[in-house]
């Protein structure tokens, strides 16, 4: 392996290697296992030293990737808004707060703007890449290595229902209220809860999921 | 002038309303010693619970209900000096959140990962007061309300009752040995149920595998990472609510690394319940409508004024973050930026 490709790899690692190279060194990945597994332990080493979640690596990393660059055109527009939105910057005016706590179907494309329709337009746009770090900013990683355990014991088996993401808003607003709010030495009975289960459906019919008044 | 028998009538009538004044006061004073020992050992207990759901392994199931619906959710806890959790949902999409010391991880159904650091390095289940440093009983009673059985384990309940609307109570299920809690309802002033959760299976003090505290392998397809952390804003908050239901008050005012100019988060708390305000700019300034939106115990208010939206939430009732949300104001020393 040469230093070129090195220096290629770890200027990847931090996020800053330019697009067309990127799709060279991940075709050069996925055709010289010398290189994906130096690839895997820069990962290791970079995760170890900081501390971080260790995470597994898809056998398959280096093709997903290309396919996320492929796709990146269709979703870096929204994935910029969303990690914008996580950061407590500016918001997209026409989503309403009751987009924050429903999701799922809706009905005719009629509905009152900020009503939960806005839920199920949003909802479904999710943060699909990383954008460049900012300064100070921690970066998790996007593949991870090879770790010697095998995935997690709790099967999702016999629950095929389809996702239904929860607004990456409210997750950011949910996570930095609970954070603070320990720091402060407060509390909250289940933090983190609504995070899990799934949303509520409004076109379901269950009155009691949740209540929206427009003032 | 009296006779006699008069005298001794009068004589046993003033020695008896003297005895029971003196046993209504010894009875008084048995019953305050009674509160004040039950508010300190509730106090203790809520303490006790504090610290051993972030020391203690422990792994089981537990149901959730809210608003006429049950969720079922596993979690995983491994205690120490770096704790690891991990919360799973076991009906519906599969949702999960990890937390391995400061990062938090939420992964959704659809495989997308967010990353965040959390500073305060608290657990999932539950964030419980530092109960021996709050002034609960200026807002809430705090009382011992039995014993029961939860999930196999002997338990002691410790009920917390608010004072007035503008708080929840709560109904906690404590183990009798370790404090672990077992069970909580939360409820409104009137005691009417809002939510609750109970374990259905426990085994306290077995250790997590480490395969039980990572995510599966093809959740890790979009992960992305949350801007920086928040830090504490460097001067005086721009926004201030004026007039907070009492006992509420500025704990902390911070803003995310990687905001915007303006942008600030406000926590108000009355030293058990908090109440988020994230100020934000817009990019435009449409006529957004006032907003009380609502699930289980959490409470939204956003609105709009100039080119800023502001987001009030917290699990308190809706009084609270309505009174607020419309007491926020523009600090006169501090004009946000237009």
């Amino acid at each position: 392996m040469s230093q070129q490709i090195r220096e290629q790899l770890s200027t990847l690692m931090d996020g800053e290697l330019a697009r067309d190279e990127t799709l060279f060194l991940m075709r050069s990945l996925q055709q010289k296992d010398e290189l994906a597994s130096s690839w895997s332990n820069y990962h290791l080493a970079r995760q170890v030293l900081r501390r971080q979640d260790v995470f597994l690596l898809p056998a398959d990393f280096s093709q997903r990737i290309l396919s996320q660059l492929e796709d990146e055109r269709v979703h870096v527009a929204h994935a910029g808004r969303w990690l914008r939105w996580a950061g407590g910057g500016a918001i997209a005016a026409s989503v309403a707060v009751v987009a924050l706590l429903f999701s799922g179907p809706r009905g005719g494309q009629g509905d009152v703007p900020g009503e939960p329709l806005a839920a199920s337009t949003n909802a479904t746009q999710q943060p699909a890449l990383m954008a460049a770090p900012r300064p100070g900013e921690f970066r998790a990683p996007l593949i991870s290595p090879a770790l010697d355990v095998q995935p997690a014991s709790v099967s999702s088996q016999g629950f095929a229902s389809p996702s239904a993401p929860i607004d990456p808003r409210l997750q950011s607003y949910l996570i930095r209220h609970y954070d603070a709010a320990a720091g402060n030495g407060q509390s909250a009975m289940l933090p983190y809860v609504l995070l899990v289960v799934p949303p509520p459906q409004p076109n379901a019919g269950d009155a009691g999921e949740g209540t929206v008044e427009r003032r | 002038m009296p006779n006699q028998s008069e005298e001794n009538v009068r004589r046993q009538s003033i020695f008896d309303m003297g005895i029971r004044r003196g046993l209504l006061l010894a009875l008084g004073a048995l019953i305050s010693c009674n509160v004040t020992a039950q508010v300190q050992q509730g106090a203790e207990l809520l303490g006790q619970m504090a610290s051993s759901v972030r020391a203690l392994d422990y792994q089981g199931s537990l149901v959730y209900q809210h608003a006429g619906r049950i969720d079922t959710l596993r979690v995983f806890h491994a205690g120490g000096t770096r704790e690891q959790e991990r919360l799973i949902s076991l009906n519906g999409p599969r949702n999960e959140v990890i937390r391995n010391g400061n990062n938090v991880t939420c992964i959704q159904a659809d495989d997308s990962a967010i990353v965040y650091t959390s500073t305060s390095g608290r657990g999932l289940l539950p964030l419980v007061p530092e109960a021996a440093t709050s002034r609960l009983d200026e807002h809430y009673t705090i009382r011992l309300a039995g014993s029961d059985r939860v999930a196999g384990y002997a338990a002691d309940i410790v009920e917390v009752s608010p004072r007035d609307g503008f708080r929840y109570g709560y109904r906690l299920w404590l183990e009798k040995e370790t404090r672990l809690l077992l069970r909580s309802v939360v409820m409104d002033q009137g005691k009417r149920q809002i939510e609750q959760f109970m374990f259905v299976s426990l085994d306290i003090g077995k250790t997590p595998a480490a395969t039980d505290l990572i995510p599966r392998q093809r959740e890790l397809l979009t992960t992305t990472a949350a801007p920086a952390d928040e830090v504490n804003l460097r001067g005086p908050p721009t926004w201030s609510a004026h007039s907070p239901p009492a006992g509420f008050t500025l704990r902390s005012a911070r803003r995310s690394a990687a905001s915007e100019a303006g942008a600030q988060h406000l926590v108000y708390s009355d030293g058990l319940a908090s109440v988020s305000v994230y100020v934000e700019s817009m990019e435009s300034t449409p006529d957004l409508p006032v907003t009380l939106a609502n699930r289980g115990t959490l409470n939204i208010y956003s609105f709009s004024r100039d080119s800023w939206r502001f987001t009030v939430l917290g699990d308190v009732p809706a009084a609270t973050v309505t009174a607020i949300a419309e007491s926020l104001k523009a600090n006169a020393a501090s004009r946000p930026p237009p």
